[in-house]
């Protein structure tokens, strides 16, 4: 089975054809016309020949040797193994195996068979996989990178000293990671983790509040973006700056009311839960109680400028992520 | 990365080869097919009642 849900990748990789899943999908979104034929033409880039039949006599399909394609009342679908009695097809990804005769029922008696070569790939295959192996590595050098900075600034700042200032960094970054889920979830982008912890309080939940009006500051921001920008300007700033913590504890202060209003809202207007959503308010509530406790809260009187420079920071970090948005909106929409 | 798969030419019997008008007439997706048991069985009573 294929790591992704494009149908193009699972079927080159269940042929045994080398090829890389960046380069077939962006061949198969910039074709003209998505269409059996076209599919056909494609794969013939590849060295493999296709032929598409119509089978009147419909248990002639335990006649063809998997894999290939098979056209139902709702799409294709690759048909992986068949007998007599049974046959496995790839839906979303995930294999599946029904009875023959179910299967009849949706099936229109159209597949496509294909033939490939014996050195049948991807043109340009190589360089493709050598370029796939850097965008991969890209991302793990990003990582490792983020890590060493983190551990380097937690060290270099003293911030080890305090256990309190050594918890805020690590509710920090769940608070990122949760609004970063949200903001992929407000983008459209699909990720299971994301839907996971959706699912905990209730299914579907999260999608239902993002839909809401109530989902925008304003009608302007998200919250997923406020939250997105609070939390990393409060982790970068109390790694770099952590005489700042006295004015971070207060910024975080005057975030608490917005959780009682949240609350409210899923509990008695739009009568769901967005589990995300909760986790990020319980997430505000352990950074007070962190604050408090680590004596933070009592050090931010008498007021100072620094906090101008602060709320500055907020500010400016959350319109440059809403000036992001819709370019990756874009970007997105362009991509499918 | 498996290696390339040999496929044999069935030998139909009743089938006939589309045409490239045809095939055009058959959408692809972009991503997979959702087709699940479920969607089968509930695909089923329908088919079936529509048979003469």
């Amino acid at each position: 089975m294929s790591h992704t849900h494009s149908l193009i990748d699972d079927y080159l990789f269940a042929l045994g054809v080398p090829h890389t899943a960046g380069y077939s999908e962006d061949r198969v979104a910039n074709m003209p016309f998505r269409t059996l034929f076209g599919f056909s033409k494609l794969l013939e880039e590849y060295g493999i020949h296709s032929e598409a039949y119509n089978l009147e006599d419909r248990n002639e399909i335990t006649k063809i040797t998997p894999p290939f394609l098979a056209n139902t009342s709702v799409g294709e679908v690759i048909v992986t193994a068949i007998s007599p009695t049974q046959i496995s097809y790839i839906s979303e990804g995930t294999p599946e195996t029904v009875s023959l005769e179910r299967f009849m029922t949706a099936w229109d008696g159209n597949v496509l068979l294909s033939f490939p070569d014996s050195d049948a790939a991807e043109p340009k295959y190589a360089l493709h996989k050598r370029i796939e192996f850097f965008m991969t590595a890209k991302k793990w050098v990003l990582s490792a990178c983020a890590l060493f900075l983190l551990v380097f600034l937690y060290i270099s700042s003293g911030l080890y000293h305090y256990i309190s200032a050594t918890l805020l960094i690590l509710i920090n970054l769940a608070g990122l990671y949760f609004t970063y889920l949200l903001v992929q979830k407000s983008l459209k982008i699909h990720n299971p983790a994301a839907d996971h912890v959706c699912g905990i309080l209730q299914v579907g939940g999260c999608d239902s509040i993002l839909e809401t009006d109530a989902s925008k500051f304003f009608g302007l921001f998200g919250w997923s973006e406020v939250g997105f920008a609070y939390f990393s300007v409060s982790l970068i700033t109390l790694l770099l700056l952590p005489d700042m913590l006295p004015w971070l504890a207060l910024c975080n202060l005057c975030c608490l009311p917005f959780s009682f209003w949240s609350i409210w809202y899923q509990r008695f207007r739009a009568h769901k839960w967005c589990t995300l959503c909760v986790c990020v308010q319980a997430t505000l509530w352990l950074l007070f109680f962190c604050y408090l406790g680590g004596g933070w809260l009592s050090q931010a009187w008498p007021l100072s400028t620094n906090i101008l420079a602060l709320g500055a920071a907020y500010l400016g970090v959350m319109l440059g992520l809403n000036a992001l948005m819709p370019l990756i909106e874009n970007n997105k929409s362009t991509q499918s | 990365m498996n290696t390339v798969k040999n496929i044999p030419r069935p030998e139909f019997t009743s089938s006939r080869r589309l045409t490239p008008m045809e095939m055009n007439n058959i959408r692809c997706q972009k991503r997979h097919t959702v087709l699940t048991p479920e969607q089968i069985e509930k695909l089923a009573p329908t088919s079936k009642t529509a048979e003469p």
